[in-house]
């Protein structure tokens, strides 16, 4: 475990008056400035593909490509809890007893009892052999002025023909959230729109199959996890996130 | 007014906001005035590449300078705080803007800006 790192101290002025709304945009407005001036990508931007060198810029990550037979062959922590999720909720159960408000972060066991900002798209039925549970994901909110309560996503687990998965989307338009993908990685796997596909894992932990996509509305993603790895497997999640999509 | 804000990984801050920590998905909060200002991204146990902004804004009249930021800069952990300890009492007037990113094997994603001016953890872009 990493040490606290200490950044500064400083020496700020008091203050004491309650701030208004034109005030906070001003300080909006700044702010966002000061994240473009950075090369930083800003609230509401869109999704965008760019070239993999122009993230590195910014964020200094280097890609790693997968093996020959399409995957990263290395363990899968996401893989393992998913293939034994419901040890999972076990273990958080004690923790999460006293929870009941809308902003509380435990596990759902019905759709209806998620408070969401917008209207969820979730899961098609038809798809589902098994609902394990919904939990919340991204920001809760409580603006009465905008008429905006609830989360700004959400995580719905279950168990499909052939595997356990998660899927979580986040709604921009609550989260004013936005994205930069390396073209080089990109494809349009689901209905055409900015996909990502990876698979990880080994026989210890098991696979994840993860499929990313991006339109001007959500950012979606489903994560299902097998014990195999096999290309079937992963073109049958493929399809599960077109139908996802088209729900 | 002395203050320390720091960078705070995955420590064992499992105190005040427990009941908002994400458990099965990543969340993300901001607050305000709250003795300490912060923006915080956490899944617990579940290690990603994060990047957390948090601006802490105070003086409106001056903005290109009122305000300061605490950076994370990227790191790999299950809580991404940029939290400024003891900077503002309960009831004061800073306005926190959080900006949360998550590099997704280079990828770079916007998850979710938040903004608060007050304490509660019900507090995301709007307040």
């Amino acid at each position: 475990m990493k040490k606290l790192l200490v950044a500064s101290l400083c020496l700020l002025p008091t203050v004491n008056h309650a701030i208004t709304e034109a005030e906070k945009e001003i300080f909006r407005a700044e702010n966002i400035r000061v994240l473009k001036e950075k090369g930083y990508m800003t609230p509401d931007s869109g999704v965008e593909l760019v070239p993999r060198a122009a993230l590195r810029a910014t964020h200094n990550v280097a890609y790693t490509k997968p093996n020959k037979e399409g995957y990263y062959n290395e363990s899968s922590p996401r893989a393992h809890e998913l293939l034994h999720f419901k040890e999972v909720i076990r273990g958080y159960k004690t923790l999460e007893a006293p929870m009941n408000k809308p902003y509380e972060s435990h596990m759902r066991y019905s759709i209806d009892e998620m408070p969401m900002a917008y209207t969820l798209i979730g899961v098609p039925q038809e798809v589902i052999t098994e609902f394990i549970g919904i939990a919340p994901s991204g920001a809760y909110l409580d603006d009465p002025i905008q008429h905006v309560k609830g989360w700004s996503g959400a995580v719905e687990f279950f168990k499909t023909s052939f595997a356990t998965c998660a899927y979580t989307e986040s709604n921009l338009y609550v989260s004013h959230g936005a994205a930069r993908i390396a073209e080089e990685e990109a494809t349009n796997d689901v209905n055409g729109k900015i996909t990502l596909i990876d698979t990880s894992g080994n026989p210890e932990t098991g696979y994840l199959y993860r499929i990313k996509w991006f339109d001007n509305f959500f950012i979606r993603e489903l994560e299902c996890a097998n014990m195999t790895y096999s290309i079937q497997i992963k073109e049958k999640v493929i399809n599960l996130a077109n139908i996802i999509d088209k729900k | 007014m002395k203050l320390k804000c720091s960078i705070a990984l995955a420590t064992s801050l499992f105190v005040s906001t427990i009941s908002h920590a994400g458990f099965y998905s990543t969340t993300i909060h901001s607050r305000a005035n709250c003795i300490n200002n912060e923006s915080i991204t956490w899944f617990k146990d579940h290690y990603f590449n994060w990047h957390v902004i948090s601006f802490h804004n105070y003086d409106v009249n001056h903005p290109s300078k009122g305000y300061h930021a605490v950076d994370t800069g990227k790191v790999y952990t299950w809580r991404a705080a940029a939290v400024c300890w003891g900077e503002a009492a309960p009831g004061g007037s800073y306005f926190v803007k959080g900006f949360h990113y998550y590099i997704d094997r280079g990828h770079e994603i916007l998850d979710n800006t938040t903004e608060a001016s007050g304490c509660g953890l019900d507090k995301g872009w709007w307040d």
